[in-house]
């Protein structure tokens, strides 16, 4: 990339191109709906991306620009996300001038939908809970501070006045964190209780609000200490977690919102009569659509006219650019890179691939996993259990010491040691970051739940067209017997629809081989058998070696070894004869696609059975497997659905758990029966719906991360388990007989929760010391 | 020996404007964009001016 003078020149470098694409009428309805807000004050609002800014200095013009339009309110550009809240009257200026303007500048504004219905739900917790984690930590820490004081009294001895001044400040500092940062909490309790179960959030309210009224009890009666600080650290610590785990949920979310941000705001829509700009959201299946160099594709389509390289990286994460010509598939997203295509949309955009992406990162989102579910069930149980236990040792001292004070002090500190942080907050932190940590590889799980299946997994069957190969067959091999008549055998395949016939015309379209198909007559194709023609006044054939016997091409013996040699291969074969002898012979293969040997390898070496299932035949089939290194028992070759289906349920009855990746329509029954079905990002429709993990860079190497994501994540839940089962029996008998008191309690509590919450964060630093390359 | 309790009130006092002074801080947006913090020197005043001058003019 060339450096180029923008900072010094101050206008931007955008190809003119942008500068001439329309702008939709932002009068229009649709466009009012999804795009635009009325501010209180009777502006219009909205969100522009702007394009083309490569440094401060542009980001600098760009607002300057902004703000010297008449009728521009407010429009304050955000410096690292190059977007900008534009609030303008429209009376004064119309969107259209004010973008033009941008445009003027060398820089170009894309309009952006209003928001993710779930992003924004997050912001605004983000924004209800900052503020009172806050306070939770400024009286906390506040608070720890005159503790201090007051042991050093506690030992040393203080005057009454001194100790009811400590106090008081202690009373103040704790009031806001019990009632404003703890609010949640009591709020999550009350919830709890209608619903009819018990909480995390239920002992938490419970025990604060117990010492918050034991200590005000003591601190006016001047009788015994206060634990107000015990209050304060309790809920600062939860709090804590608590933020850390919607963290994880916004980053997550903020992924989705990354695949959003592919989405463009207008398309070109060609029809007899004009073309004309129209909203993202109209578009109706069956349109013809046009994209430019530099634009994204719109929505799902099948590209009816033009020859265009297209960027899917944000789908595959593969940098080179895929050829598109006529008959090719467009998804969503995509960046058109050079020429200009035209495509019949298939679906609309809410349909679209994008569209559905976004959908199921929010699905996974809101979904509550097995494990999380299990989780809080445990955690209701031991809440349960804790709330008696505290019980029981209140009655007990009570009888035994007969001392209210005492038997109060001993329940606290019960109520506060015991800690279901593991359940209630480090799961769902640990599936979280999991959860993250498989977006940013574009995995999509369906939920969490998929992080227990696939760690039980023993068998991996997997499809061999479209999943370990590329799904489209290549020309590998053209074998001339005599002088190349390239032309002959372009112009005599171009004809055909055929898929053979198809394969090697697109070879030499991609080869860039002019056509002239003036050089053939009386054209004839038999349907799945061949074709005949006329050539330079010699008859011409070409099919399988079957319509070229039939015909009455002989071979001769020397010829017949060279036949041999063609038919051991595994490919599909083409075979060209002129003038009764054989000419040539194309050979036709599926390519292994790039990282299925390493990924076959990498299964194997931990310790999972690879099957190989396919619907082709069986040459095909083994030799795939014996270049993927799979063990040739494990190949079922010439596989219709049923018998994959068959196959997977035979593994199932003989008590294996079965992973299953696929990508066809074919594959579906077997991926739905299959315990964990994985679906290749380019897979047909169905199969992307029963799966219960994607893997959109459609490459088998994502396997082995994802499995490796879910055995990290599952194994830190495990861990976490083992933790805080440890210190619940240490703590918890400690607590009973007294040797506690609240402070200490509620700091081993918070170290506790602190440590198993920072434990499943660990899970990304994990991935990336286990080789995230 | 009234030193303490004035201490205390003080301390607690500058604190807690110390937190609202961050909070509004965190409300108005000055942490939303890290990056124009980092520019803001090389702006020139008279724009921000121009700018304030407009705000006063926009009125609907």
């Amino acid at each position: 990339m060339s450096a180029l003078a923008c900072p010094a020149s101050g206008t931007g470098v955008l190809a003119p191109d942008a500068a001439s694409v329309p702008l939709p009428d932002s009068r229009g309805e649709n466009f009012r709906k999804h795009y635009l807000n009325q501010t209180p004050e009777g502006f219009s609002s909205i969100t522009l991306l702007l394009e083309g800014l490569r440094c401060a200095g542009c980001a600098h013009t760009v607002e300057q620009v902004l703000l010297q339009q008449k009728g521009v309110v407010e429009a304050d550009l955000n410096y690292s996300t190059h977007r900008t809240r534009l609030i303008w009257n429209e009376r004064e200026i119309s969107l259209e001038e004010i973008i033009q303007e941008i445009r003027r500048a060398g820089y170009n504004a894309l309009p952006q939908p209003l928001v993710l219905p779930g992003l924004q739900r997050e912001e605004q917790r983000t924004r209800e809970r900052f503020p009172r984690l806050m306070v939770a930590l400024f009286g906390a820490m506040n608070l720890m501070w005159i503790a201090i004081a007051q042991y050093a009294g506690y030992f040393s001895g203080m005057e009454q006045r001194h100790e009811d001044l400590l106090n008081l400040a202690s009373f103040i500092l704790a009031t806001p964190v019990l009632f404003y940062s703890g609010w949640l909490f009591f709020k999550g309790a009350w919830r709890d209780l209608k619903l009819g179960t018990l909480g995390m959030d239920f002992q938490v309210a419970l025990s604060t609000s117990l010492i918050y009224a034991y200590s005000c009890y003591a601190a006016v009666s001047r009788s015994g200490s206060t634990y107000f600080e015990a209050v304060a650290m309790f809920i600062a610590f939860l709090s804590i977690g608590k933020y850390l785990e919607q963290l994880g949920t916004r980053k997550i979310l903020d992924q989705g919102q990354f695949f959003q941000k592919l989405m463009p705001f207008s398309v070109t829509r060609v029809s007899e009569e004009a073309r004309e700009e129209t909203l993202l959201e109209d578009i109706v299946p069956g349109w013809i659509l046009e994209v430019k160099p530099g634009e994204r594709v719109a929505v799902d389509g099948e590209v009816t006219s033009g020859e265009a390289l297209v960027d899917e990286s944000h789908l595959t994460g593969e940098p080179m650019s895929v050829p598109k010509h006529p008959g090719s598939l467009l998804s969503s997203g995509s960046i058109c890179q050079d020429g200009v295509l035209q495509f019949r949309a298939t679906r609309s955009a809410g349909e679209s691939t994008l569209s559905r992406i976004i959908q199921r990162v929010e699905d996974a989102l809101s979904s509550k996993p097995r494990v999380r579910v299990i989780a809080d069930r445990l955690a209701r149980y031991f809440v349960l259990g804790i709330t008696l236990i505290a019980t029981l040792t209140f009655l007990w001292i009570w009888q035994q010491a007969q001392s209210l004070e005492q038997a109060l002090m001993h329940a606290m500190a019960v109520l506060i040691i015991a800690c279901p942080c593991a359940l209630s907050l480090a799961t769902p932190i640990a599936v979280l970051t999991g959860l993250a940590s498989a977006t940013q590889q574009r995995i999509l799980f369906r939920d969490g739940a998929q992080f227990e299946t696939l760690r039980q997994v023993t068998e991996v069957v997997l499809d061999k067209t479209g999943t370990i190969t590329e799904g489209r067959p290549e020309v590998t091999r053209i074998a001339w017997r005599g002088p190349a008549e390239e032309e002959l055998l372009h112009a005599l395949t171009a004809s055909s629809l055929h898929p053979v016939s198809q394969t090697i015309r697109r070879y030499y379209e991609a080869q860039g081989g002019a056509l002239q198909q003036s050089s053939l007559a009386h054209l004839k194709e038999v349907a799945g058998r061949g074709l005949q023609a006329e050539w330079k006044g010699k008859p011409v054939l070409g099919g399988n070696l079957g319509w070229l016997q039939t015909c009455g091409v002989e071979f001769s013996s020397e010829e017949q070894d060279e036949l041999k040699a063609f038919t051991e291969s595994s490919g599909s074969l083409f075979f060209l004869a002129v003038d009764g002898r054989w000419s040539a012979t194309v050979e036709i293969q599926d390519q292994i696609r790039e990282g299925s040997r390493e990924a076959v390898q990498r299964l194997k070496a931990i310790g999972l059975k690879v099957h190989l299932l396919t619907g082709d035949h069986a040459r095909a089939a083994y030799a795939v497997a014996e270049s993927c290194e799979i063990d040739s028992k494990r190949v079922n070759a010439s596989a219709s659905p049923e018998d994959k289906l068959a196959y997977v349920q035979h593994l199932q009855e003989q008590g294996h758990k079965v992973l299953m990746v696929g990508d066809g329509l074919n594959d579906a029954p077997a991926l739905a029966l299959a315990d964990i079905g994985i679906a290749m990002g380019a897979s047909t429709d169905k199969a992307l719906e029963i799966s219960d993990l994607v893997l959109l860079g459609n490459n088998l190497k994502a396997l082995v991360e994802a499995l490796s994501i879910s055995h990290h994540t599952f194994g830190l839940i495990r861990q976490n388990m083992v933790i805080s089962l440890i210190y619940n029996l240490v703590a918890l008998p400690l607590a009973i007989w007294g040797w506690v008191i609240p402070l200490v309690a509620a700091l081993s509590m918070s170290l506790s929760s602190l440590l198993v919450v920072m434990n499943s964060l660990r899970v990304r630093w994990m991935l990336r010391s286990s080789g995230g390359a | 020996m009234d030193i303490l309790p004035m201490m205390l009130g003080v301390s607690l006092f500058l604190g807690a404007l110390g937190l609202a002074g961050f909070l509004w801080g965190w409300r108005q947006g000055l942490f939303d964009d890290p990056e124009r913090v980092r520019y803001k020197i090389l702006l020139d005043d008279e724009e921000e001016a121009r700018y304030q001058q407009m705000l006063k003019d926009q009125k609907p």
